[in-house]
């Protein structure tokens, strides 16, 4: 399942590549519905896993790299019916072949701590958290183009990139959305997390590395929309902060797992075996 | 042999590149204009199918003909008598191409690949009006429908196959597609004039027909603005009140006679903080320059003048000349069916003859068995009638179907001939099995 999914990413990621250069809907449209029905495979690989091992399959590090993949491309599908944009196809589907061919490489076993964890509200917590995560990537994605566009227009520079590229108002509207409904899905998702903790651990924080800096990811990202909301960061200035703000979620996620010590890392992720 | 003879598609015309103005402009013909030369085309029978045309830029007849020259020298004929100018004025300004050549020129001036300004669109409707007109005088019958239908599909494709129409080649649409790609949809968008000039109004107007939401005028002479006002639906406000108004609109499109920057970045910065940060477009067509070059560098603002949007057009009309390579290979393309039809119209006169040639000879033997076994009453009925077409239908299907298709290599005039001779069909005598000689 997972390796259909995985062919079916790279199929996207070739036919968006393509229509970046040949600017035919054909290959646009095949990007598009490699990309939904990849998005299907991997979603009915997580549902048959969780019936295999008897409860959700959210832990381990296989699992977080599929369900990345899966929220992902489910916020891009999101983006699509809201905007009816596709822009991101080709970086969606790319970060997607890098994950799921990732997954490849890791056991299906999950990790779990301990016999008396919370495995519904801990899923949510992993879920939710995710899908700020894809969100944010996505913002990153458009602030990229964003950057790039503004510059365009700014010094003149009228290529096939400017001419491919949509237009400020558009590429602004679509990055305000993916950074709301991430941060709306993070505070769910930190939330839950915080309400898991007290039941397993007693304790609503454990003041690791790891929620320290979600914490910092969450007042970064609050910042931008308190900034937006006031029209202080607009434009170029907004679009730079979701670049640098998903650097920092990226660092908060890999980054802290690989450098510190943490809970999440210990119970949640286990450790990186390698098949083979 | 008369039946044999081909009828040539026959363009006579000049354009632009051909005839200077003062000729295009005595020899422009209004749309009453065109109506009687077409009737006197009629009149004149020496056309089979006539079709004119006329715009700023070109005068085009075409027309289907047996004897082309004959045609052409009564196609100035009649231009000289409805213009009321001596042929001799205009005569050396025409081109004259039949053929393959007459085809893919309608095909090209169809899909504004010999226009002026190329890929323009307003010639294919033009060109429409023009052959609805042609239709409603019933000068344009087989040859002439067809060929324009075509030429109607030839510019449908290479609009959508090919880029020609998509970069925009005068300054004010250069503005507005910046325009777009700034604020996307225009619908909402306001904007302000500053003072006035015609290649500044026109980007108005355009952006008009993008359904802006609202026109300001602002101009030195109050009154000034307020008739300019009138003209876009807008409202007039007054020079002092300039930088407030900076707070609520979008484009600002400036084109006064200052000798000096009119707008300043240092005005410009606590402005952007009033309107939020919202982007700010500056259009200035003012020669001398009417808006800072430092306002470019402010967040959100977009400061493009005159040369930058002549840079963008001279790069788009390449582009459009990238694109006109492609739809050359259309025209090319279609054009070449277009002749390999009208070709096949050729055999049609022979087909006809040769199947009431059998259907007589065939109707005759049956009547005179009929009459011998004194079974007359049945002749004519529908079922004999049936059978005589079937007869027919069979007898001459492999015949007329190598006449359709002979092959790629073979002459189809000579196997025309031969068929003609085989069958006699330009024998005065061959009424021999008509239904009159049947009734005698």
């Amino acid at each position: 399942m997972i390796f259909g999914g995985l062919v079916l990413f790279i199929l996207s990621c070739c036919f968006y590549v393509i229509f970046q250069v040949k600017n035919k809907s054909f290959y646009r449209k095949s990007g598009f519905f490699s990309l939904c029905f990849g998005f299907l495979l991997i979603g009915l690989e997580l549902v048959l896993a969780s019936f295999d091992s008897g409860y959700i399959s959210a832990f381990g590090v296989r699992n977080v790299l599929i369900i990345s993949a899966f929220s992902v491309s489910f916020f891009f599908l999101l983006l699509f019916i809201k905007f009816k944009i596709d822009l991101v196809g080709a970086a969606v589907s790319f970060f997607c072949v890098f994950l799921t061919g990732a997954a490849l490489f890791f056991d299906k076993t999950q990790y779990l701590g301990q016999e008396d964890f919370n495995i519904f509200m801990t899923a949510l917590h992993v879920f939710f958290t995710f899908f700020a995560n894809a969100a944010f990537f996505t913002a990153c994605v458009i602030g990229l183009f964003y950057v790039v566009q503004e510059q365009n227009i700014k010094l003149k520079k009228h290529g096939i990139i400017f001419k491919r590229l949509p237009s400020l108002e558009l590429l602004e509207s679509s990055g305000n959305f993916c950074i709301t409904w991430g941060f709306f899905f993070l505070t769910i998702g930190l939330g839950i997390g915080v309400v898991a903790s007290k039941q397993t651990f007693g304790s609503f924080l454990m003041m690791d590395a790891k929620e320290v800096w979600s914490f910092l990811v969450w007042l970064l990202y609050a910042a931008l929309i308190h900034g937006r909301l006031t029209s202080r960061w607009r434009g170029k200035k907004a679009a730079v902060m979701a670049i640098i703000g998903f650097f920092i979620v990226v660092f908060s996620f890999i980054g802290i797992n690989i450098f510190m010590d943490t809970t999440h890392g210990e119970y949640f992720l286990g450790k990186l075996i390698i098949r083979g | 042999m008369s039946v044999l003879n081909q009828q040539e598609i026959v363009v006579a015309g000049m354009n632009h590149r051909t005839a200077p103005v003062e000729i295009r402009e005595k020899l422009s013909l209004n749309q009453d204009e065109i109506k009687n030369a077409l009737e006197l085309m009629k009149e004149k029978k020496a056309f089979n199918e006539a079709f004119l045309f006329s715009t700023c830029n070109r005068v085009e007849a075409v027309f289907v003909s047996d004897c082309p020259e004959e045609g052409l020298k009564k196609i100035f004929e009649i231009l000289a008598i409805v213009k009321n100018i001596p042929m001799s004025d205009f005569i050396s300004c025409f081109y004259k191409l039949t053929g393959l050549d007459a085809v893919k020129h309608i095909f090209r001036v169809a899909s504004s690949l010999d226009s002026m300004i190329l890929g323009e669109p307003q010639i294919l409707g033009q060109v429409k009006n023009a052959y609805k007109c042609a239709t409603s005088a019933g000068s344009s019958k087989v040859i002439l429908n067809r060929l324009f239908h075509r030429a109607f599909q030839a510019a449908k494709r290479v609009r959508t196959e090919t880029g020609i129409g998509g970069h925009a080649v005068s300054i004010s649409y250069a503005a507005i597609e910046l325009a777009k790609k700034i604020f996307g949809n225009l619908s909402n968008k306001k904007v302000l004039l500053i003072g006035a000039g015609e290649m500044a109004e026109l980007a108005v107007e355009h952006l008009v027909q993008n359904n802006v939401s609202h026109v300001f005028v602002a101009n030195r002479t109050f009154e000034k603005g307020l008739d300019l006002a009138k003209r876009f639906s807008g409202s007039a406000i007054r020079f002092e009140e300039l930088i407030s108004a900076f707070q609520w609109v979008d484009i600002i499109i400036s084109s006064t006679g200052a000798p000096d920057y009119i707008i300043s970045g240092k005005e410009m910065r606590p402005v952007m903080k009033n309107r939020k940060n919202r982007p700010l477009f500056f259009i200035d067509i003012a020669v001398p320059r009417d808006i800072d070059p430092d306002l470019n560098k402010i967040d959100n603002i977009y400061l493009y003048d005159v040369d930058d949007l002549q840079d963008v057009v001279e790069v788009n009309m390449e582009e459009r000349k990238k694109e006109a390579a492609l739809a050359e290979e259309i025209v090319d393309e279609m054009s070449k069916k277009f002749l390999i039809w009208k070709k096949s119209l050729q055999i049609v006169p022979t087909i006809v003859e040769l199947r009431k040639k059998v259907q007589d000879a065939v109707e005759y033997e049956i009547f005179r068995t009929m009459k011998d076994n004194h079974l007359e009453k049945s002749f004519g009925s529908e079922s004999v009638d049936k059978m005589v077409d079937s007869i027919c239908s069979r007898l001459l299907h492999d015949p007329i179907n190598f006449l359709k298709n002979p092959g790629s290599h073979r002459d189809v005039q000579s196997y025309l001939l031969l068929v003609r001779n085989l069958f006699n069909l330009d024998d005065k005598k061959k009424d021999e099995f008509s239904p009159k000689i049947i009734e005698k």
